[in-house]
């Protein structure tokens, strides 16, 4: 869980363009949308992208989407949970 | 009531984007006059700049200090000039779309890819909820523009309008224009440029005035020598003006031996009584070049002074009142640009 | 004092239609009007559907007169076709012909086949074929039409996304109401092309259906192809050459949502400016308004987003709603100028389209958008919306001369 959570981080970092953002300085349970990160709709489709691309999971419900992108550990959990 | 250039910022190769003159010396990657840009990250917060082009922060980054030249708040339209657009979101997109057969596409950068992303991330970053255009007609693009702004600054609710032309060189479009042999018949000294200029237009005169614009006009299609003298000749007398009163003419030049013809015909004829001058050696050869020679000519008028190294045979006498910009790209679109100092 | 502008002309090439009759001749159909939708590729799975256009590029180019073996975008024979009958319409030559301007519009240019130069290009750069690439600009097809019909005098390409078309009806109007010029032909064109439809389809918002405009349960846009052109003109020029105007241009707008790259705000707020805005122009209340073209693509972010401005400007005395996307599909940089001219035939032909395949009404919205054809009620004032990428939106307001 950990190697994934970490290999998440780099990968949000590097599609989304967070270059000013470390790994580290991502929190697992941290909010990626609104108040949190500050995410938007833009990179929402982003990471679904690369859901889809690196782990084989598809989110076609856009609500569902939401609490699975909710932060770094929720993707890890529906990405270990799914596969 | 006039059209006043209140403000100006033009991001080049000669480090001009803090209102210098050009350079003595261009900055080129070895292919093409690359621009010098100020530092993006004191303009544009990392947030929103992160998935912005460099085109899209250079476009940015003039607007925003065009606007503090004429302490202007909040411009009433935005309208921008570009001949090829988001060249390198454009081609993020279809590489990718290409290399994994339209399966897994990250939509930002065809998001970002539209000629008007431009115009609009200017009033994103403003929050500017007025006029938005965004003009695409290859050496006219930016005239188009001036003469857009023009038109509203005379309509209801338009008091300041920030306009100007801007496209980027990239690798992909470097290797595709040399291929397609539009470099090859530069003459001598002129290479292949980029660059971004924009302007506060305002109807008012304010003391950062830098010049007027009398007049802004475009044709198309090939002419005679003749129909372009009697059309620089009809602009000049609607304006009440003698052809020996046009101080200074920035002519598009750029070394085509096939093209430049005009250029010379206008020199030693119409135009043989002001001083004539050439403005692409200096930003390079790009499509919105002409917004490069109005940011220069708005210069020159504000500072009284015409800088050295514009290949002018002779110098200007001063007061430099009126200045003339005609280009035109293989006798096939037509700009001409008219200022006055104020 | 600011001339007024009088459309005399109209041309149009749509999935339902070569032309103007022909593609009112489907409107008025209904349902048995509406395209045949196919998918945009047929060897790729999935692959969306699509309004297309039921001419190949050499059988364009022979109408046209154009060597078909020659290798021209798609977004430019389209735009010519159209243009060529706008103003065979208005029977100018000549030199009325010559000074007649040309605002032309469309989203990416000659990518049609400018896409097809890539993969080998991408490969190996010193490869691919030059001449697929060479129109790549917005302005080629802008240029190939000005050259084609022989105008002289000003000529440019708005490129606004979705709106562009709305636009160049907009700034030709605006060229005639300062005496710029008498008379100029306003419009675009948008080919399909995998780039587009890839990025919408990475936008997951393309319906595998017919698109559902104004519907809950709407589920996304059909692309589509085509061309709308209008001539306008001034009053002058339009009574020299005894030419009958069809309408007039009394009103329009752009403004920008500033709220987002792609997506509308919740409350509609640049789409709300621009109707207000455009109908403040005309000197019309809400209430004189007899129809609205509305922009409704069927995404879930512009029905709504539309639909609340349209509420939030005219309730509670909606006027006659509807969306003709399920006929053309969305055409991007031609919708503006499709759109216009089904507007002013509304008008010439006191006619209400039907917006169709609306089977659920979305609960956030006061009105119903007109689901069959009406021609029961004269047409004076019809409003046509048209937004875009950047949250640029346009709205129009053609009015019976």
């Amino acid at each position: 869980m950990d190697e994934l959570i970490a290999k998440l981080k780099a990968q949000i970092i590097e599609e989304l363009s967070l270059e000013d953002l470390s790994p580290e300085e991502l929190e697992d349970d941290e909010p990626l949308f609104g108040e949190g990160l500050g995410l938007d709709s833009i990179d929402a489709l982003s990471l679904v992208v690369v859901l889809d691309r690196d782990y084989g999971i598809q989110i076609e419900d856009p609500e569902q989407g939401k609490d699975i992108l909710f932060s770094v550990k929720t993707i890890a959990e529906y990405i270990t949970k799914n596969k | 009531m006039g059209l006043y250039i209140n403000g100006a910022c033009a991001i080049s190769a000669r480090e001009t984007h803090f209102g210098d003159f050009p350079g003595d010396k261009g900055t080129d990657n070895g292919l093409w006059l690359k621009t010098t840009t100020p530092d993006f990250k004191q303009f544009i917060e990392a947030k929103s700049a992160r998935r912005l082009s460099r085109i899209i922060k250079m476009g940015v980054v003039s607007s925003l200090l065009a606007m503090n030249e004429a302490d202007a708040a909040m411009p009433d339209a935005i309208i921008a000039g570009t001949a090829y657009g988001c060249m390198s979101d454009t081609k993020k997109f279809l590489k990718a779309m290409i290399e994994n057969d339209g399966k897994f596409l990250n939509p930002t950068p065809f998001i970002y890819s539209t000629h008007n992303t431009l115009s609009s991330q200017v009033a994103l970053q403003l929050k500017c909820k007025g006029y938005n255009q965004t003009y695409s007609q290859n050496s006219v693009s930016f005239e188009s523009a001036l003469i857009d702004g023009q038109m509203l600054l005379t309509e209801e609710g338009f008091n300041t309008v920030l306009t100007g032309g801007i496209d980027e060189m990239t690798d992909n479009l470097y290797t595709i224009t040399k291929r397609l042999g539009l470099w090859r018949r530069l003459g001598e000294g002129v290479q292949p440029g980029e660059g971004a200029a924009f302007f506060i237009l305002e109807s008012q005169q304010t003391p950062s005035s830098l010049a007027r614009i009398l007049d802004v006009a475009t044709l198309h299609g090939a002419k005679t020598e003749t129909e372009i003298e009697n059309w620089i000749r009809e602009i000049i007398r609607k304006h009440h003006l003698e052809l020996n009163s046009l101080d200074l003419c920035l002519l598009g030049k750029n070394g085509d031996r096939t093209y430049d013809d005009v250029y010379h015909h206008l020199e030693t004829g119409l135009l043989n009584n002001s001083v004539c001058a050439a403005y692409k050696h200096i930003c390079g050869e790009y499509p919105t070049s002409s917004s490069f020679a109005c940011w220069l000519a708005a210069k020159i008028l504000k500072k009284q002074i015409i800088p050295n190294g514009l290949h002018q045979q002779r110098s200007a006498s001063t007061p430099i009142n009126n200045v003339l910009i005609y280009h035109q790209h293989r006798n096939r679109e037509h700009g001409l640009i008219l200022l006055q100092s104020c | 004092m600011t001339n007024r502008v009088f459309v005399t002309g109209l041309g149009l090439i749509t999935a339902i239609g070569n032309s103007v009759s022909e593609t009112l001749t489907s409107l008025k159909a209904s349902e048995s009007g509406l395209p045949n939708l196919t998918p945009f590729e047929t060897d790729i799975e999935n692959s969306p559907p699509v309004c297309r256009i039921d001419l190949t590029n050499g059988e364009l180019q022979k109408r046209l007169g154009i060597n078909p073996a020659k290798e021209i975008s798609r977004t430019a024979l389209l735009g010519l076709v159209a243009a060529k009958e706008a103003v065979q319409a208005t029977k100018l030559k000549g030199n009325d012909l010559e000074s007649c301007g040309l605002i032309s519009a469309n989203s990416v240019g000659g990518m049609d086949r400018s896409e097809n130069f890539y993969p080998e290009f991408l490969d190996n750069p010193k490869k691919g074929k030059l001449r697929q690439v060479i129109g790549h600009t917005c302005a080629f097809s802008t240029n190939l039409i000005a050259d084609q019909l022989g105008l002289k005098s000003m000529v440019t390409t708005i490129s606004t996304a979705c709106s562009s078309s709305a636009n160049a009806i907009m700034f030709g109007s605006r060229l005639i109401r300062h005496g710029k010029v008498d008379r100029v032909i306003a419009g675009g064109c948008d080919a399909l092309t995998r780039f587009t439809v890839n990025g919408f389809g990475a936008l997951k918002i393309l319906d595998n259906e017919r698109c559902k405009p104004f519907d809950e349960k709407r589920a996304g846009l059909n692309l589509g192809e085509g061309a709308g052109y209008l001539v306008l003109e001034s009053e002058t020029s339009a009574m020299s050459g005894n030419r009958k105007p069809i309408c007039e241009v009394t009103g329009f707008a752009n403004t920008c949502d500033a709220f987002h790259q792609t997506a509308s705000s919740p409350e509609g707020e640049g789409s709300f400016l621009a109707m207000q805005q455009a109908l403040n122009m005309a000197g019309l209340t809400p209430s004189n308004v007899d129809y609205i073209n509305a922009h409704g693509t069927g995404t879930r972010n512009n029905d709504l987003s539309e639909g609340i401005a349209i509420s939030r400007l005219f309730a509670p005395d909606h006027p006659p709603v509807s969306s003709t996307k399920p006929f053309t599909g969305h055409t991007l940089g031609a919708a503006g100028g499709i759109e216009a001219v089904l507007s002013c035939l509304s008008i010439r032909n006191n006619l209400v389209y039907p917006n169709l395949c609306r089977q659920h009404p979305m609960p956030e919205l006061d009105f119903e958008p007109v689901r069959t054809l009406k021609s029961d009620r004269e047409t004076h004032h019809v409003v046509s919306n048209s937004f875009g990428f950047g949250g640029n939106d346009s709205t129009l307001v053609f009015s019976r001369y």
